[in-house]
């Protein structure tokens, strides 16, 4: 007679983690493709100003990471809509899970990868200001680094962090809902885009939303903003998954 | 214990009941064949067992809880299938150390060993596998968990048959050593038969039949004779089989205990019927058969 295993919650979440982590691997690759392109299109200087009179003239370049800040946005929202297909989820019921241990491991492995994505993107800033130097024969860099403003680097590393998960769990919402029905491929974009176009100047839902985040200046409170978003739209998106069954 | 009790368990899709009220339970550590046609409820029958997917109506009860988001279900039931997810991104073999990860009671090294038997190549991806090979490898996984509760639906779909028979003679040696409780479904019973101590039934996605397979063997028998008797002597009892043979003559089966002494008189005579071909009466319709249609 074979004894029953019992198997604890979290023991299942960790190892379901680590499964993703390993099966998931290819997305890390893509990420890193994504960056090198985004710092190839950064060299030129992500924005610059000019002025001068007849003798001098002073020309400022921002040589930053933002492009690559946002590719990793870009690629964190991807990322998550594919882990909610079938395919993706069907594969962790060959293992042993239930429907709210995949849903937490889905969330655990989108923190980790928003974090490996805030930490390269941010990193990359030294490759684009390396090839201003290079390329444009840029004299004056100044650089807030991780040595020489260690507050300031970190800040900023949350700060990405913090939306590239923001579109992370807006991704695995969207992902969710065309799962749970296909209508939902038609209504997004057309909310979305109706969104952005209707109201007048400031006023669209989608502006506003996208001001509720991109206006606010107290750190603290961007903070709160992002995480009481995006838990709601993971708590959202577990209840709606709770009830998804297992189509061979 | 009972490992699967289930009361009025019915799974529709839409109109049509994939399931159909079917009540059953099935003892532990016992091997179980579940059989029944193309499209007869099995696997949506074994998927409810597996708790991938809910019940529309009706309980089910696998080794103590419902099956559906239990962890503990999950833990100690494995549901092998040809059409199985596993991921794509990893080679089979670290498939096979991620299933030594999750199941509590897996055997990693009779999973090396079978492995190398059938010569798998490690750094093979499940998706490029061919079919027979498929099927080898899920059976592999499926051994290895050592799962208290072990599902094989149609296991060796592709296979050769010498791969087919290490396979039954891998699960029984596996099974003697390790007693579980394991279903394994196929169309048909002649394959699985000296495998199995059980058999469950199921036609129009309910329990049919759940008996021993030394009792189907006893349950109906095969008389034959000049069609006009038997045809008289048929009067009142249960048909599952009747076809025409040639001169004038008819076969029938029914069920052994309606065998009255009076058939000698008719002239019939009786022949045991095997436990296979009882089964395929059971599943299939009881009159006429695909030289009808050609009439």
């Amino acid at each position: 007679m074979m004894s029953l295993s019992e198997i604890g919650f979290w023991a299942t979440v960790k190892r379901q983690f680590f499964f993703k982590v390993s099966s998931y691997k290819n997305a890390f690759s893509t990420l890193v493709v994504l960056q090198v392109l985004a710092i190839l299109l950064s060299m030129g200087g992500t924005s610059s100003m000019g002025s001068g009179s007849t003798n001098v003239f002073v020309s400022v370049s921002y040589y930053s990471s933002s492009a690559v800040i946002v590719f990793s946005m870009i690629w964190c929202f991807i990322t998550a809509i594919l882990i909610t297909t079938r395919a993706y989820r069907n594969d962790d019921f060959a293992f042993v899970t239930n429907r709210l241990t995949q849903n937490m491991a889905n969330i655990l492995f989108l923190l980790t990868a928003s974090v490996i994505a805030a930490i390269t993107a941010n990193l990359s800033g030294y490759a684009v200001r390396v090839a201003a130097y290079a390329l444009h024969g840029v004299e004056f860099v100044a650089s807030p680094s991780l040595f020489n403003t260690p507050g300031e680097w970190l800040m900023s590393v949350s700060a990405s962090f913090l939306y590239i998960f923001l579109l992370g769990s807006l991704g695995y919402i969207l992902g969710t809902l065309t799962h749970l029905n296909r209508l939902f491929m038609f209504i997004i974009p057309a909310v979305f885009f109706g969104g952005m176009f209707t109201g007048a100047a400031n006023d669209g839902f989608i502006t506003q939303t996208v001001l509720f985040f991109n206006d606010e200046t107290s750190f603290v409170l961007f903070m709160i903003k992002v995480i009481v978003t995006s838990s709601l739209l993971f708590i959202l998106a577990s209840w709606i998954t709770n009830k998804t069954e297992v189509r061979l | 214990m009972k490992a699967i009790t289930c009361t009025h368990l019915t799974k529709s899709y839409g109109n049509k009941k994939a399931v159909n009220d079917l009540a059953v339970s099935i003892e532990e550590n016992k091997i179980t064949g579940v059989i029944g046609r193309n499209g007869a409820g099995k696997t949506t029958f074994l998927q409810l067992v597996a708790g991938f997917i809910k019940q529309s109506e009706g309980k089910i009860h696998v080794l103590g809880e419902p099956p559906f988001n239990s962890l503990k279900a999950s833990a100690n039931t494995i549901f092998i299938n040809d059409t199985m997810n596993l991921p794509t991104s990893l080679t089979i073999y670290e498939i096979l150390k991620m299933g030594n990860e999750f199941y509590p009671n897996w055997d990693m090294e009779l999973a090396e060993r079978l492995f190398d038997y059938f010569s798998l190549d490690r750094s093979q991806r499940h998706d490029r596998l061919s079919k027979g090979m498929k099927s080898t490898f899920n059976m592999i996984v499926g051994l290895a968990s050592r799962c208290p509760l072990t599902i094989f639906d149609e296991p060796t779909t592709g296979m050769d048959a010498s791969v087919r028979s290490d396979f039954y003679r891998a699960l029984l040696k596996d099974y003697l050593a390790h007693p579980r409780t394991i279903l394994l479904s196929s169309h048909h019973l002649n394959e699985i038969e000296e495998l199995i101590e059980d058999v469950l039934l199921i036609k129009d996605g309910t329990n049919h039949l759940h008996v021993s397979v030394s009792d189907l063997k006893e349950y109906g028998i095969g008389v034959q004779g000049e069609s006009t008797n038997l045809e008289a002597w048929l009067k009142g009892k249960d048909v599952f089989h009747k076809r025409e043979l040639p001169m004038n003559k008819a076969y029938a089966v029914v069920k052994k205990e309606q065998l009255d002494p009076n058939y000698k008189q008719a002239g019939l005579e009786v022949a045991a019927v095997s436990a296979t071909d009882m089964s395929m009466y059971l599943t299939g319709t009881s009159e006429g058969g695909i030289d009808d249609v050609f009439k």
